[in-house]
C-alpha cells in the first residue's frame, strides 16, 4: 500500500489513497469476495424479488400443502424449497423475506448512526451535564440486556416495518454514542483540531469539517456488523412473533411458523434460517475485510 | 481500592434506579396502559375499575412514586393474570435459567479457550484455521435456529436426546449448547487475539531474549497476562447469556425467565413483564459491578482512574 501515489499516477483520474486500498484489500482478500458475492446475491433478491420468485408469496394453495423440497422424493419442480402448511411457496417467501431483513438491517443501522453520533458528538464536544445526560443514557440501555430491552421495546411498540426500523435505531445508538464520543475527546485535543478553533472556527465548522471524516472509516465498519445483528434480532424478534405483521414474508415470520411443524416438516425452518445465516456470514465477511483495509492494524488481532 | 469500590456501587445504583425509571416510563409511553392491558373489546366501565385497581388513574408523579416506594419494598407488583406477587413467580423460574446459562458458559469455556490458546501460539497453523471459522461460524449461526437443526438432528433423526422440556440432565445438552455457540465464537477470537497481542509485548521480548524457552514462555508469561481481559468478557457474557436464553428456552419449551417472559406477553401481563425485565437488569448490573471489583481487584492501574 506504499505505492498508491505511483499508481494515482497513472490512473486517469488521481485516486484517494483509501480508494486504492479498499481495492487492494478486497483483491487479496478471499473472505471479502465471498462477503462481497453473498451481500450482492441477498441484496438483488431483495430489489428483484417479483422476477425472482416463482410464485406470489401470499399465494395459498391447500393441494400443494407441506410440500417437501423438489430434491425429497415427494417434491416437485413447482416448489423448489417445498411449501409451508398454507401450500405458499418458501422460495418466493425467501426471496420476499430479504426485503424485510435488509430494510431493518440498512435502516436500523442508518438510524443507530444518526442518533449515536449526533449524541455521541455533542456529549464529547460540550462535555459537562451534557455528557453525564448523553452517557448516562447509553449506560442505562446498555445496562439491560439487548434482547431484553429489544423485546419489551417491541411490545410496547407494537408490529409494524417503521417500529421496528425506529426500534433498533433507538437500541443500537449506544455503540455508535460510545465511539462518536470517544474519538471527539481524543481529536479535540489534536494540534489540526486546535489550529483550527484559534483560527476562530466554531463547531458547526470544525466538527463536519474535521471531526466526521475522521470517523467515516471506522463508522462504516462499525455500522457494518450492527445490519448483521440486527437481520440477527429482528429474524429472533419474528421468531417470538414481535416483528412485522404475520402475514408479511420475512425470515423470522418463517420461522416463528416452522417451529411449529420442526419435528414432522423441518424444511420449513430450516431455509429461513439458512438465509438469515448466510446473509449474515456475508455482512460480517464483508465487515472484517472493510476493517481490515481501514485499520491495517486490526487484521492480526482478528 | 475502598473510592474504586464506592464510586463502582455508586454508578451502579444509579443505573438500576435509571432502569425502573425507563421501565415504568416504556408502558407509559403510548399514552394509554390500560390498552395495553385489557382486551381491546372490553366495555368502558371494565376499562376505568381495571385503571382504578392498578392505580392507573392517579397523576403520573402519584403512580411513580408509588412504584419506587414499592419496588424499595422488594414489591414488584403482582402478576394479572396469576394474581400473585410477581417475584415470587420469578423465584421459581430463576434457576433453570441460571442454570442453562452457566451450562452454556462451561461448554464455551471448555472448548474455546484451549482452542484460542493453541491458535495464538501457532498463528497461520491448522488449529488457527479451526479457531476462525469457529469464531466466524459462531457470529453468524442464529442460535434459535441452530436450536432448531440440533432438535432435528440429534431428536428427531438420532433419538439421543431430548428435544424439549427440562426432566432429565441429558435435557440441558441441546440447549446449552445452543445458547453457548456465539459464545464460543466470541471467546475463541478473543483468546486468540489476546494471545497474539501478549506474544509482541515487550516483556515477552525481553523474556525470550534472557533464553526462556518456548513451553515456559507460553505457561509463565503468555497464560497469565490472557486471565485478565477473559474475567471481564466473561461478566458481558453472562448479561448476553441471560438474554440469548429468551430465545433458546422458547426453541426448547425450557421452563425459566425467558419461556415466562414469552408467555407474560403473549397474555399481556404487563406487570409481569416490567418485573422481569427489572429483576433481568438488576441481576445484569450486579454481574456487570462484580466483574469491575474483580477487575479492579486483578489490575491495580484500574483503581485510579
Amino acid at each position: 500500500m506504499t505505492h498508491a501515489s505511483g499508481e494515482a499516477s497513472m490512473a486517469g483520474r488521481p485516486k484517494s489513497r483509501t480508494e486504492n486500498r479498499l481495492l487492494h484489500g478486497l483483491m487479496r482478500s478471499p473472505g471479502g469476495v465471498v462477503g462481497l458475492i453473498l451481500v450482492v446475491l441477498v441484496a438483488s433478491a431483495a430489489v428483484f424479488a417479483p422476477w425472482i420468485a416463482t410464485h406470489d408469496p401470499g399465494q395459498a394453495d391447500f393441494f400443494a400443502a407441506r410440500t417437501p423440497p423438489a430434491w425429497h422424493p415427494e417434491g416437485s419442480l413447482e416448489h423448489l424449497l417445498g411449501t409451508d402448511q398454507l401450500g405458499q411457496d418458501l422460495f418466493s417467501r425467501i426471496v420476499y423475506g430479504a426485503r424485510v431483513s435488509l430494510l431493518v438491517g440498512v435502516f436500523g443501522a442508518l438510524s443507530a448512526v444518526t442518533l449515536g453520533v449526533t449524541l455521541g458528538l455533542l456529549a464529547g464536544w460540550f462535555e459537562g451535564w451534557v455528557d453525564r445526560i448523553v452517557s448516562g443514557f447509553a449506560n442505562l440501555l446498555l445496562s439491560i440486556p439487548y434482547l431484553v430491552l429489544v423485546i419489551v421495546v417491541a411490545t410496547v411498540l407494537g408490529r409494524s416495518l417503521v417500529n421496528v426500523i425506529l426500534l433498533f435505531g433507538i437500541t443500537s445508538s449506544p455503540v455508535f454514542i460510545r465511539f462518536a464520543r470517544g474519538e471527539v475527546l481524543r481529536m479535540k485535543r489534536l494540534a489540526f483540531v486546535e489550529a483550527a478553533q484559534a483560527l476562530g472556527a466554531t463547531p458547526v465548522w470544525v466538527v463536519p469539517r474535521h471531526l466526521l471524516p475522521n470517523l467515516a472509516g471506522p463508522l462504516a465498519t462499525l455500522a457494518t456488523f450492527e445490519i448483521s445483528a440486527m437481520i440477527f434480532y429482528e429474524a429472533g424478534l419474528g421468531f417470538l412473533g414481535l416483528s412485522v405483521p404475520p402475514e408479511v414474508p420475512s425470515w423470522g415470520n418463517m420461522l416463528s411458523l416452522g417451529r411449529r411443524f420442526l419435528t414432522t416438516h423441518p424444511w420449513m425452518a430450516v431455509f429461513p434460517g439458512l438465509a438469515i445465516a448466510v446473509t449474515t456470514l456475508g455482512i460480517n465477511l464483508l465487515g472484517d475485510w472493510l476493517r481490515d483495509a481501514i485499520d491495517p492494524r486490526a487484521r492480526e488481532r482478528g | 481500592m475502598l473510592s474504586y469500590v464506592a464510586s463502582k456501587l455508586l454508578e451502579s445504583l444509579a443505573l438500576i434506579v435509571g432502569v425502573l425509571v425507563l421501565v415504568f416510563f416504556l408502558v407509559r409511553l403510548t399514552g394509554d396502559p390500560v390498552a395495553l392491558m385489557v382486551p381491546k373489546d372490553a366495555p368502558q366501565e371494565q376499562r376505568e375499575t381495571f385503571a382504578r385497581m392498578m392505580g392507573l388513574d392517579q397523576p403520573l408523579p402519584v403512580q411513580f412514586a408509588q412504584y419506587i416506594a414499592d419496588v424499595a419494598r422488594g414489591d414488584l407488583g403482582d402478576s394479572l393474570r396469576q394474581r400473585r406477587p410477581t417475584l415470587d413467580i420469578i423465584r421459581e423460574r430463576l434457576w433453570p435459567t441460571v442454570q442453562l446459562a452457566l451450562g452454556a458458559l462451561a461448554f464455551a469455556m471448555t472448548i474455546a479457550i484451549p482452542l484460542g490458546l493453541a491458535a495464538g501460539l501457532n498463528p497461520d497453523g491448522w488449529i488457527d484455521r479451526i479457531a476462525r471459522t469457529v469464531g466466524l461460524a459462531g457470529q453468524t449461526i442464529p442460535n434459535y435456529w441452530l436450536g432448531m437443526l440440533l432438535i432435528v438432528f440429534f431428536a428427531v433423526e438420532l433419538r439421543w436426546l431430548p428435544a424439549f422440556g427440562r426432566d432429565t440432565a441429558a435435557s440441558l445438552v441441546l440447549p446449552a449448547v445452543s445458547l453457548g455457540f456465539a459464545g464460543l465464537g466470541q471467546l475463541v477470537r478473543l483468546t486468540r487475539s489476546t494471545v497474539l497481542d501478549v506474544r509482541r509485548s515487550d516483556y515477552l521480548r525481553t523474556a525470550r531474549s534472557k533464553g526462556v524457552h518456548a513451553t515456559g514462555l507460553a505457561w509463565r508469561h503468555v497464560l497469565p497476562n490472557v486471565a485478565i481481559p477473559l474475567i471481564s468478557v466473561l461478566g458481558i457474557q453472562f448479561t448476553y447469556l441471560l438474554g440469548g436464553s429468551v430465545y433458546i428456552e422458547s426453541v426448547f419449551a425450557w421452563p425459566g425467565l425467558g419461556t415466562l417472559l414469552e408467555g407474560a406477553i403473549r397474555d399481556t401481563d404487563f406487570p409481569l413483564v416490567q418485573a422481569i425485565t427489572v429483576f433481568i437488569a438488576f441481576i445484569a448490573i450486579s454481574v456487570h459491578l462484580l466483574t469491575d471489583l474483580l477487575y479492579g481487584w486483578v489490575d491495580p492501574r484500574l483503581r485510579i482512574a
